[in-house]
């Protein structure tokens, strides 16, 4: 019940600030190009646009919206109440996970893409928002200013991109395939694509391990910068 | 002697170093640069591993991305002024002899410099297009124009960081009007005539045609600027 009342206090929150109507604006552009392009360049761009922008929001907004909580002084107070710091971090992801869903959606119901594979697709596309929200909440506990938190967000948010590389096939290693990003790439395109079993199963392992690990990361920095600061 | 404006450029100076957003203003700019530096090989790796020629695309890649920079110091600095909002630091200096107008100015003035300095250094000093020095100057005034309207776009609609991040998102939509202009071969691409990019791509495609329309591009795209940046101006001072 905490729960979902704090989820519910977070989309209001994003609805309020303008998200959802820029989120409306982006998927009808997006939409749109997609509908324009050539068709062998609609599945790609599609990736592209998931990957860079509607499964990541969540890397990009949340720092200032811990800042402002904490410029506000509204994490004390809401630590006193019986709300649970998980609880108020899976708000935090989930409520951007909506936002990425219903974007997603309509922008492949407007474009009238689809494709095979798609229960691999979904669970790509969801596990990948909710890793780059956590990504995005690692900084966001100790950034003092919105520069401060890109800076320390962007390069390794660039850093961790790098196996776009290996999707736009101008450089590979094995290496990337310990990035998370290696398989939220694999997942968005399988609907393109057709990958081996095994790397659709690396992939969803990879980013539930990720997911796992990250939220201990995550729980661990909150606890210590934001509910107890020194 | 310190003049405000000295006072307020040594507070910046410690805001950016203290937080190492220097490393974010420089990085954007530089990434681009090595970006356009390396765009030769990258094109000759396209035509062999896809088949594909990009060179016609050149003009358009190269009028594009060097219109980065100066977005990325638009947005910095409406970052900065959107923290200094929300910490009341501009009600502070609001009833200093600067006065809020000062500090406007100031805050303006620096993404504009930057951004021109920037432009013209990339495009140049890569030269991967030829581009008339006399277009080149006007061209860079409109970048100069459009990194001032980009700040304002972000204080004057949004109310907190939250927002401005948001409408940063918007802010990049502006820039459509560059592939309407290069690819959209019909009469509509005027459609996008209000957005300030649209002169730009407009300018970048006549200089290179040798087209003598590129003072009227010049002309209406520096009066378009002017009046949309006058616009958000006197929203920002209405506001609060």
């Amino acid at each position: 019940m905490r729960l979902l009342a704090a989820l519910k206090q977070d989309i209001l929150f994003q609805f309020r600030h303008g998200f959802y109507y820029v989120y409306a604006v982006l998927t009808v552009l997006y939409i749109i190009t997609l509908r324009l392009l050539p068709e062998t360049l609609v599945y790609p761009t599609l990736t592209i646009i998931l990957f860079t922008d509607i499964c990541t929001l969540g890397f990009t907004f949340i720092g200032a919206i811990v800042l402002l909580e904490r410029g506000q002084n509204l994490t004390e107070s809401l630590f006193v109440t019986p709300l649970r710091l998980h609880e108020y971090l899976l708000a935090k992801i989930l409520s951007f996970l909506l936002l990425s869903f219903a974007s997603a959606f309509f922008v492949m119901l407007g474009a009238s893409v689809g494709g095979h594979d798609r229960m691999w697709f979904v669970y790509g596309a969801i596990f990948s928002a909710l890793i780059y929200t956590l990504f995005g909440l690692v900084f966001a506990a100790r950034a003092r200013h919105v520069n401060d938190y890109f800076v320390k967000s962007l390069g390794i948010g660039l850093a961790i991109s790098l196996p776009i590389l290996a999707y736009l096939r101008l450089f590979d290693t094995p290496l990337f395939y310990v990035f998370p990003t290696r398989a939220t790439l694999i997942l968005l395109d399988v609907l393109d694509h057709d990958y081996a079993l095994s790397e659709k199963l690396f992939s969803v392992a990879s980013l539930f391990i990720w997911f796992l690990v990250l939220s201990g990361w995550v729980y661990q920095r909150f606890d210590k910068y934001v509910r107890h600061p020194a | 002697m310190k003049t405000p404006v000295m006072v307020l450029a040594r507070g910046d100076l410690k805001l950016i170093i203290r937080d190492s957003t220097l490393v974010m203003a420089l990085f954007g700019p530089l990434a681009i640069t090595g970006l356009l530096f390396s765009l030769p090989m990258i094109e000759s790796l396209i035509i062999s591993r896809f088949s594909f020629d990009p060179s016609p695309y050149r003009l358009f890649i190269v009028c594009f991305l060097t219109q980065i920079p100066g977005m990325l110091f638009a947005m910095i600095y409406g970052f900065i002024i959107l923290d200094e909002r929300d910490e009341e630091v501009i009600e502070f200096i609001s009833i200093t002899p600067l006065r809020k107008q000062g500090y406007l100015t100031y805050k303006l003035i620096m993404p504009m410099l930057l951004s021109v300095v920037f432009f013209l250094l990339i495009f140049y000093a890569t030269a991967l297009v030829p581009l008339n020095p006399l277009h080149g100057l006007g061209i860079a005034m409109m970048v100069a124009l459009e990194a001032a309207i980009g700040t304002l776009f972000l204080v004057v609609f949004s109310e907190n960081k939250v927002e401005g991040l948001a409408f940063s998102k918007l802010l990049g939509i502006m820039y459509l009007a560059f592939p309407l202009v290069f690819f959209w071969d019909s009469g509509w691409h005027w459609l996008s005539a209000f957005l300030p990019p649209f002169w730009i791509a407009k300018a970048f495609l006549h200089s290179h045609l040798g087209s003598p329309w590129i003072w009227s591009d010049i002309f209406f795209g520096v009066i378009v600027h002017v009046v949309i940046l006058l616009f958000f101006l006197k929203a920002f001072l209405r506001k609060r």
